[in-house]
């Protein structure tokens, strides 16, 4: 098995539904929105051999990495950027990046980060693959692309 | 100081100037950009970070359906 790139179906049925929040607003609409804060969002890397993809509907510590400095769930994600629009797509991108270490120690080969949902049930986002790496005793750095309508992590044209 | 990690999962410190690096790797493609940075010890790799830079997301499109007729 190998890990796909993908938006995760679930999620697209979920935003129909208002079950993610990556920006805080306020529904005036809706007598049973009580709580309008910005959901928190987790990023956990995945082995190589894993086989994430669109079908992925949440998180999972099947083919997480394991190593030293490496906290099971992955960490946090930082949203300082509410969605927006540009042009006719609607954007997000976590507004810094995802850094692990230092020092972390990953020797099996891994490949993949999941961003989820942490406040809804780890909830699947995106599932983003990279080149194969391993760390030692190092550091491992994740930017962001631009937050732009043909770059943004999230592009909803 | 340098971390290190001689393969059993221990992580200490040592002066850079006792290992062989740094050596730098770059990788770039149309997706991302990979910048690696590794330091030997008698060949060992003993200190590997990475850091991939991603050049673009990912799109859902919004498909328009139509009423029959």
């Amino acid at each position: 098995m190998a890990n796909s790139q993908a938006i995760c179906g679930s999620f697209k049925s979920e935003v129909m539904l208002g079950l993610h929040q990556l920006g805080s607003t306020t529904i005036v609409s809706r007598g049973s929105l009580t709580s309008p804060t910005t959901d928190t969002l987790f990023a956990a890397l995945y082995l190589a051999s894993g086989s994430l993809g669109a079908g992925t509907t949440a998180y999972s510590a099947t083919s997480e990495v394991s190593g030293t400095g490496y906290t099971a769930g992955g960490q946090s994600v930082t949203n300082a950027t509410a969605p927006s629009t540009s042009g006719t797509t609607g954007i997000w991108t976590p507004s810094a990046s995802l850094v692990w270490g230092p020092p972390v120690t990953l020797t099996t080969a891994f490949d993949t980060c999941l961003i989820y949902n942490s406040t809804q049930s780890n909830r699947a986002i995106g599932v983003y693959t990279f080149g194969s790496q391993t760390i030692t005793a190092g550091t491992f750095t994740l930017t962001m692309p631009t937050n732009d309508a043909t770059h943004a992590l999230i592009q909803l044209a | 100081m340098i971390h290190v990690d001689f393969g059993d999962g221990v992580i200490h410190e040592m002066d850079e100037r006792r290992l062989e690096g740094p050596f730098r790797l770059v990788d770039d493609n149309e997706n991302q950009r990979t910048v690696t940075v590794e330091y030997r010890l008698h060949g060992k790799t003993v200190h590997r970070s990475t850091h991939v830079t991603l050049k673009k997301g990912l799109g859902i499109e919004a498909l328009m359906g139509r009423f029959h007729g």
